[in-house]
């Protein structure tokens, strides 16, 4: 394995350039906005702000672009909180929002630990395997009782995205050396459309 | 301190204003970190509501940890006033706030007085 940062950023690059040529010419998807490299909070205001704006110029329902919104937010600050940095020090992450008439996917791309893979594979499957009702009283299980790391997160990024979207997360996991693996995380929001 | 607080809204923290024992809390709330934004004002409560006697929430957008923590600053207005009214405000159209609304009602033990505009 070679020690250098930049197999990081070859391993996440590679990652994005398939899921964004992925978008274009498989699933036949527009792209609405996307990004590699670091995200500032400017940025993560930015983005969401942009894509809440093209979404209403759309015709896109308020409750879809309110969803959209939430999973925007959701998934940029869950990078910026828990995204792991390469042996250079820079947070490479990504994020793809592509869309159809039917739905919008968003991709969601970090560095973790690699030994975090696992744990993290167990959590996304375990919460992919809840029904609606149950993703819900997760939900309000952890609003009840949750705590707030010094971060600021409350470990309610994936949970929320879930219940917003009420679709499963695809996920996928990259090695990349014995450090690190890019994970990279799949939602789907079904699109409603303003009746004209 | 908290019978005239004003806090300036930003790109993604809201308005808070209080004054006339009403305390408004409006615009968009999605900071990184929750607790920087939420724990001042939770530690202004620890010696009682002052003279407020009511919340008014009008919020277009609120995260995930953001939501937690209105919950517990909610929780400390009612323990300090079981009376306090909390009116949450929504735009007609806006079933996903009407719906955090009813979640936060549940987890907070106490009625909210929904209103939509």
């Amino acid at each position: 394995m070679s020690g250098n940062g930049n197999s990081a950023m070859l391993v996440c690059s590679n990652t994005y350039e398939d899921i964004y040529g992925n978008y274009q010419n498989v699933a036949d998807k527009e792209i609405v906005s996307q990004h590699f490299g670091e995200f500032s909070q400017a940025l993560v205001n930015e983005i969401s702000t942009k894509v809440e704006e093209n979404m209403l110029e759309s015709g896109d329902k308020k409750g879809t672009v309110k969803k959209m919104f939430s999973v925007l937010v959701e998934g940029l600050q869950n990078i910026r909180i828990h995204g792991e940095k390469d042996k250079e020090g820079n947070q490479t992450s990504f994020m793809i929002i592509g869309r159809d008439e039917d739905e919008y996917l968003v991709t969601f791309g970090n560095l973790i630990k690699q030994d975090f893979s696992e744990t993290l594979d167990e959590r996304l499957k375990d919460l992919n395997d809840l029904d609606e009702a149950e993703v819900k009283s997760l939900y309000m299980d952890v609003l009840t009782n949750g705590i707030i790391s010094n971060k600021g997160g409350a470990g309610l990024g994936f949970i929320t995205m879930v219940m917003k979207s009420k679709n499963k997360l695809k996920y996928n996991v990259a090695p990349i050396d014995n450090d690190l693996a890019c994970f990279s995380v799949e939602v789907k929001i079904d699109r409603v459309k303003k009746k004209e | 301190m908290l019978e005239d607080l004003y806090i300036e809204a930003t790109k993604n923290c809201p308005e808070i204003k209080s004054e006339n024992g009403e305390m408004k809390i409006s615009g968009k709330c999605y900071p990184e970190n929750s607790r920087k934004f939420f724990d001042p004002l939770l530690a202004a409560l620890e010696g009682g509501n002052g003279n407020l006697r009511e919340v008014s929430i009008q919020i277009d957008y609120i995260n995930s940890s953001s939501t937690l923590m209105l919950i517990k600053l909610l929780k400390k207005l009612k323990s300090n006033l079981d009376e306090i009214i909390i009116n949450w405000i929504t735009e007609i159209d806006d079933e996903e706030m009407e719906q955090i609304g009813q979640e936060v009602e549940e987890i907070v033990g106490h009625e909210l007085r929904f209103r939509k505009i």
